[in-house]
């Protein structure tokens, strides 16, 4: 069976030493919840920014759901980047309508839920927003899809530790199970028990990808100890 | 509604912002400067001509720099994150911007010749008779050898191949500055979003020059003379070369450059969504 995410020799170079993505082979299957993790300028918001089309010179193959990069591929993915990327003109109301517009797996009526229980105003102009809110609303529009493949590029990082478990159990519940999600981050304590693989990113290559308990088992220590251990 | 129409309808919600106050704007220092043209307060009259005359002007660059700074936030700035992750084409991403461009910068060029008008009208007491006149009766075109001119076509006649190649030429102007946008968000090209005004530079000089080039030696060109216009298949030079002559009859224009620019523009806008969609990096 072809797995959702399937990277072959996946390479990006900036320039012609500096290289932000080095041989990168993936095959992540359907159902998984895959944390990405590593120091900063690993590679994690580039490898992510590759799967969701916005870096397009690179080398090597990358398929999602067996299509390239291309319109049926962006079908497949919500993508959540790491800044905020909505217009400050907008409402979270018109975001709403905006995805509905566009995704035909957006669920409007989850979204106002959602919306609701983090108690957001849809009428409330984003400019008015703290970035935390933002970043919410953001969250709550990308996993109202859906999709296939969610990507995630550090959903706790602007998010105050009292929501981050609240997010947790957004994420956890409205993912559907055929979907994979995949999460980069460097909150590791707070988000290592929802991973089922984890991928160890270090300047641009994969220094460790196998399954959360595997590691577990072999190592005897927690996920956030053999970050420490492999990034010392 | 397809894809294309769900673009600009978005495309119309985030312009519709600004660009309508900048119009009415104009509308209004229009009836402003109409009723004190008409009340007739010295002073205060030269003043109102004076702002309708820099709203027109400003309402133009106004639409030309929101168009172009939305360009760059929409499609490689914070924007581009959601409109680049959208499951639509990036020949449609483009076409949007394109004709949302064209639409406003149209409007705003009508606008800021309307505005000019009426200054022109109220400044010089002008009435619409002595417009329609002026656009009308046929001009002194050409010297004679004798000393006399040769009165042929009015203004109105004369001047719609220069209107056809304003726009084509306002046009391929448009898509000149996205595709400098766009390259500065194309590697090895994107270090810095500023470096669009350099490439935009080069790019107008040899288009510039390739307009030029075509204008005068390409030979298709529309000639004016006493029985109107006709298209001929001689180039431009051929008609400069022969001034002065013992008897000028007719003037010709060079259509090169009018077909440089209606096909540079498909060119340049084709290249435009190739970048970006195989090149284009979003930071």
């Amino acid at each position: 069976m072809e797995s959702l995410v399937q990277t072959k020799g996946l390479s990006l170079y900036y320039n012609k030493v500096m290289g932000a993505l080095k041989d990168i082979n993936l095959a992540i299957p359907s159902g998984r919840i895959v944390g990405l993790v590593g120091p900063n300028g690993s590679g994690k918001t580039t490898l992510l920014k590759v799967l969701a089309g916005l870096l397009n010179v690179y080398t090597g193959d990358v398929k999602i759901d067996g299509h390239p990069i291309s319109v049926e591929s962006k079908s497949a993915v919500s993508y959540l980047p790491e800044k905020t990327y909505l217009a400050d003109w907008m409402k979270p109301i018109d975001a709403i309508e905006m995805f509905a517009d566009f995704y035909e797996d957006f669920d409007q009526d989850k979204a106002l839920e959602l919306m609701d229980r983090f108690s957001l105003t849809p009428q409330q102009p984003l400019k008015n927003m703290s970035k935390g809110m933002q970043e919410k609303v953001q969250v709550i529009l990308v996993m109202s899809r859906r999709a296939k493949l969610y990507l995630l590029d550090e959903p706790l990082g602007g998010i105050d530790p009292a929501a981050r478990s609240v997010m947790l159990d957004i994420i956890l519940e409205n993912y559907s199970r055929e979907a994979s999600v995949i999460v980069s981050t460097h909150l590791l304590h707070d988000i290592e028990q929802i991973f089922d693989d984890v991928i160890f990113m270090d300047q641009g290559a994969v220094r460790l990808q196998d399954q959360v308990d595997q590691i577990r088992q072999s190592s005897g220590k927690s996920l956030e100890d053999v970050f420490k251990e492999v990034y010392r | 509604m397809g894809t294309l129409g769900k673009l600009l309808k978005y495309e119309w919600k985030e312009t519709r912002r600004i660009m309508p106050w900048f119009f009415l704007g104009t509308a209004l220092s229009g009836l402003l400067a109409l009723l004190v043209t008409w009340i007739d307060i010295p002073g205060v009259k030269t003043v109102a001509q004076i702002l309708l005359a820099l709203m027109g002007v400003g309402t133009f660059f106004v639409a030309l720099v929101i168009i172009v700074l939305r360009f760059y936030r929409s499609m490689f700035g914070a924007e581009g994150y959601l409109s680049q992750t959208l499951p639509v084409s990036a020949g449609k991403l483009v076409l949007t911007k394109f004709i949302s461009g064209v639409v406003w910068t149209g409007l705003a060029a009508v606008a800021m010749l309307a505005a000019l008008l009426e200054t022109v009208m109220l400044a010089f007491n002008l009435s619409g008779a002595d417009v329609w006149a002026f656009f009308t009766t046929p001009i002194e075109m050409l010297p004679m050898n004798d000393g006399s001119v040769l009165y042929v076509n009015s203004l109105a006649e004369f001047s719609w191949p220069m209107i056809l190649l304003s726009v084509a030429a306002g046009v391929f102007y448009l898509v000149q500055i996205y595709l400098a946008i766009t390259l500065s968000s194309t590697p090895p090209f994107n270090s810095s979003p500023v470096l669009a005004i350099p490439y935009f530079l080069i790019i107008n000089f040899v288009a510039g020059i390739v307009d030029g080039l075509l204008m005068l030696f390409l030979p298709l060109q529309i000639t004016f003379g006493e029985g109107g216009w006709s298209f001929g298949f001689e180039p431009m030079i051929s008609w400069m070369l022969s001034l002065p002559a013992e008897e000028i009859t007719s003037m010709s224009f060079g259509l090169g450059q009018l077909i440089f620019d209606v096909a540079a523009t498909v060119g340049v806008l084709g290249l435009i969504v190739y970048l970006v969609r195989r090149k284009v990096n979003v930071k």
